[in-house]
């Protein structure tokens, strides 16, 4: 038997109260909804002649561990003979998705199940269609390697590309990884770990010689420092500006530490976002991701630049108050102690709903500046519609909400706050009260300078605790902000180059498609079955409405994304197995999507090659059609274009962007509606150019306007992400289908406005 | 448009009611005949897809072939009597059945990543969120729907009907 989902012992009584003998089962599947679309388990089972339904729930009884006993309690069975049944397949719905067939002709319904238990079914129909046929079933292994879950926890990965299952990710890693990036200014730490501890060992010492020292020593009759008010108010300047000078070296050094920390971990986020694929960008909104990088940053910056500083100064005066404290007065000490436990509580609350309150705030001030983005980008669209109230409105709405949540948090800390630094002020009180009879009643040598000293330092005790508590949100805002980023840093691209990939030295040009299939959303395939070969030097034409998943073919052949099945070739090797230099540099594209970066107009068109000469680049120019107008430029090849400067018509930028794949001098040229932005005349100037050109290599010409695709050698034509047809042009003219009818479609819509072909 | 001319009269969409089209229901499929002057045409198995899934139920459904291809469009379900409506409907629902979410137990950030713990009307669920913030679509201001890892949805149908403990693990991604 073919386990697909793991075989269900509990099943056997039902099996044997329907007649079906286990052994006779060859294929075995479960689905999770029954024909209500209730979850429940529901076992698909195919012997030779037929394919078994079985529904039912299966309850557990026993310890876990020991003595389980699974029953299956059954609530639906059907079967299909075999000889009845075709046309197995998945209709996805919304939620869900359904088997359905035919049977004896007509349409069937076979099973419900959700998208987890899809991919099962998938595999089920796979099989079972094979015995249908009456092939062999042979069990393909990569089909049957399961690993979407966490071996640890048992746990779903959230990504399967990525086998990291956050639940089991230790949160210590994370700091690791971050004090990871401060290796490299070992020195400059120790410096300030050093200036730190002399910082707190001035600040212990400082309320001893102002009090207890002053009052005892140098006001007490019998001590030595009797009367040495100058030397000691020296003292205590001196150390005063001790205590500022270390400070503001190791203000310095930290600051310049961070600064370079962040930045290094900016870098690594920055060339992590660029070894990362489409897919990516396409899931997130460029303005989000943007605010998320500069936010973050910043935030860890202001961390660890100010927070871990005062932090770890802080800390380690604490331990030293302590030590003190116990060592003049262990009774009071412990007093002291006594509100720890509830003020630790009560801290814990105010971290937990602070972390919320931050998040909710982070969220809508992304919101906020996503929107601000949009209409930034869009604000040609906003004026030509006139709908600048209604855009501010949106606006408003966004920032309202984020005005309404930073008033939360900050609502929330006020009033939090206070009230956790109100009970650290009862255990002063406290002090006062104890500490004052033991000084009236002369017990345990307490003195009115141990006293003043005593609660110099419970102040001094009190004051970092109100700053551990503002570390506390800053420390959850921070490990927030590395979380997000390490996200990024972390995020592996969905197509990635093999380890040992292939150089093919010299590309000949022979593409091949075979059996492709892809979707950019599970279960919509935007490409279907698609199969097709180029020879080396030849041209192909790309035929099909606009949405029929043309552009996707070029973003398969440039590897932007990888198929879900199938394969597509370069002279015979799977371009899974090329290197993205090999690919990338033998493969150029021209694409609907102009895009051009801020520089000069000869830096663009020497984007892929850097190298060219300048007489190269006026070549690729020329042959693109665009010299003509760069010329007529005051500032010619070295007019600045993109943000900010020059604004190219949208025939000029493709012009530009045709050049720059020329210069690129690709042994396969993707041109995807390449020239649609253009006149009829000025394509066929450069259609004629583009045919000199590719001569020799291999051209994929996607369009929709016919005339574009005459000179192709083949053409095939997409609809609905398949392939209903193939051929030469005249091939597919006599054939009278599709691609007969948009051709004499076009040609008429071209007599009607006067342009004969 | 120049000339006064209307949208309806550029855009040729045919709707159905019950004098053009017939359904029938097979195994729970559908099936259609539509009635036409130049000669009927049958579809053993059409599809329906709501044009406003969320504005409107009821209305703007479109009809779908085998491939997908849109045959024509409904524009009321009202102008169909009340067997053909049911049918209708018993399909509509089918097709956009969701889990609803009844009570969420817990809620496990990690890394942007989520791991959901919630009560639906069929009892106990697990399931996993990639991106959170994203994975929570806003279809109004009090309803929303979750989609998994799977791309299985789960819907709030209201944010305020949710008890407060489900709502507090909520309210951080909406």
């Amino acid at each position: 038997m073919i386990e697909i989902s793991k075989y269900k012992t509990e099943i056997d009584g039902a099996l044997l109260s329907h007649g079906i003998d286990k052994n006779d089962i060859i294929l075995f599947a479960c689905s999770d909804l029954d024909r209500e679309q209730m979850r429940c388990d529901s076992c698909l089972l195919l012997t030779e002649k037929k394919l078994f339904v079985l529904e039912g729930v299966t309850s557990v009884s026993g310890k876990p561990g020991k003595n389980v006993k699974k029953s299956f309690h059954e609530s639906g069975f059907a079967e299909f003979e075999l000889s009845g049944l075709s046309d197995l397949s998945i209709d996805e719905l919304v939620s869900s998705a359904m088997l359905t067939a035919k049977y004896n002709g007509k349409p069937a319904l076979i099973a419900f199940m959700t998208k987890t238990a899809q991919k099962d079914i998938g595999l089920f129909v796979k099989y079972a269609s094979k015995q249908l046929k009456g092939e062999p079933l042979t069990v393909d292994e990569e089909d049957f390697r399961d690993d979407r879950f966490c071996p640890k926890c048992g746990r779903r990965y959230p990504d399967e590309d990525r086998k990291i299952c956050p639940h089991c990710m230790e949160k210590s890693k994370l700091y690791k990884r971050f004090f990871e990036f401060s290796k490299s200014y070992k020195k400059q730490m120790i410096t300030v770990l050093g200036c730190l501890a002399a910082l707190s060992a001035l600040g212990v010492v400082s309320p001893y010689v102002s009090t207890s020292f002053f009052y005892d020593k140098v006001l007490g009759e019998q001590s030595a420092w009797y009367g040495k008010l100058l030397s000691v108010l020296l003292l205590v300047i001196l150390l005063r500006v001790a205590s500022a000078a270390v400070n503001s070296v190791s203000g310095i050094i930290s600051a310049r530490v961070s600064g370079m920390v962040t930045y290094d971990l900016k870098k690594t986020i920055f060339s992590s976002i660029q070894r990362l694929s489409l897919s990516f960008f396409t899931a997130r909104q460029t303005g989000g991701l943007m605010n998320q990088i500069n936010n973050d940053s910043n935030t860890i910056y202001w961390f660890f630049c100010v927070g871990v500083p005062q932090f770890l100064k802080n800390a380690v005066q604490m331990i030293a108050v302590f030590i003190i404290m116990f060592i003049m007065n262990p009774l009071l000490a412990a007093c002291s102690l006594v509100i720890i436990p509830l003020f630790t509580f009560i801290i814990y609350r105010i971290y937990r709903r602070m972390i919320t309150l931050h998040s909710i705030t982070y969220a809508s001030s992304r919101a906020m500046s996503s929107a601000l983005s949009d209409n930034l980008s869009g604000f040609r669209v906003v004026k030509a519609f006139s709908r600048e109230k209604a855009e501010t409105e949106r606006f408003n709405k966004t920032s309202a909400r984020l005005a309404k949540d930073s008033r939360n948090v900050t609502m929330y800390s006020n009033t939090s706050f206070p009230f956790a630094s109100f009970l650290l002020y009862l255990s002063t009180a406290v002090i006062w009260l104890i500490g004052g009879v033991m000084v009236m009643t002369g017990r345990g040598g307490m003195t009115y300078g141990t006293l003043m000293a005593f609660l110099a330092y419970v102040s001094m005790m009190n004051e970092p605790i109100d700053m551990f508590v503002d570390m506390i949100y800053w420390f959850s805002d921070c490990t927030n902000s590395a979380q997000r980023l390490f996200e990024i840093a972390d995020a592996e691209p969905d197509v990635r180059e093999k380890e040992n990939a292939v150089t093919l030295g010299e590309i000949k040009g022979h593409v091949r498609f075979e059996n492709v299939e892809f979707s950019y959303i599970k279960g919509k395939k935007v490409i279907d079955g698609i199969s097709f070969d180029v020879e080396a030097g030849r041209c192909l034409g790309i035929v099909g409405h606009s949405g029929a998943g043309k552009s996707t073919i070029a973003n398969l052949l440039m590897r932007l994304y990888d198929p879900d099945a199938g394969r597509i070739m370069i002279d015979g090797v799977d371009i899974r197995d090329l290197s993205f230099d090999e690919l990338r540099h033998n493969v150029g594209i021209v694409s609907q999507e102009t895009y051009l970066f801020v520089g000069t107009i000869a830096d663009n068109i020497r984007y892929a090659r850097p190298d060219a000469t300048l007489e190269d680049v006026v070549n690729a120019a020329k042959i693109a059609g665009a010299h003509d107008f760069i010329v007529k430029l005051p500032d010619g090849y070295d007019t600045k274009i993109g943000f900010g400067y020059k604004d190219l018509s949208g025939g000029e930028r493709q012009r530009v962007s045709i050049a720059r794949a020329i210069l690129l001098d690709p042994k396969i040229l993707i041109l995807d509606e390449a020239t649609a932005a253009m006149d009829t005349q000025t394509e066929r100037r450069i259609q004629e150019a583009l045919t000199l050109l590719s001569e020799g290599r291999t051209t994929i010409m996607i369009a929709h306007r016919l005339s574009t695709l005459r000179d192709a050698d083949s053409l095939i034509v997409i609809e609905n992400g398949k392939m209903p047809e193939s051929g030469s042009h005249d091939e597919l003219i006599r054939k009278k289908g599709i691609y007969y009818n948009l051709y004499k479609l076009q040609l008429e819509a071209l007599k009607n406005i006067g342009v004969e072909e | 448009m120049n000339n006064g001319t209307a949208l309806k009269d550029v855009v040729v969409t045919e709707y159905i009611n019950d004098k053009n089209a017939v359904f029938s229901e097979h195994d729970g499929m559908l099936s259609m005949k539509l009635i036409s002057s130049d000669g009927d045409k049958d579809y053993d198995r059409v599809f329906l897809h709501r044009c406003f899934p969320h504005e409107l139920e009821d209305g703007y459904i479109s009809v779908l072939d085998r491939e997908q291809n849109e045959i024509c469009m409904i524009r009321s379900l009202s102008d169909f009597s009340d067997d053909v409506r049911k049918m209708l409907e018993r399909e509509l629902k089918r097709r956009y059945r969701v889990s609803v979410v009844k009570r969420i137990k817990s809620v496990n950030e990690r890394y942007g990543y989520s791991y959901w713990k919630i009560e639906d009307e069929n009892g106990a669920c697990e399931f996993t969120v990639r991106d959170t913030y994203r994975s929570i679509t806003k279809i109004s201001s009090d309803r929303i729907y979750i989609t998994d890892v799977d791309g299985n949805r789960y819907e709030i149908p209201s944010l305020e009907a949710l008890d407060r403990k489900s709502f507090r693990k909520i309210e951080l991604f909406l």
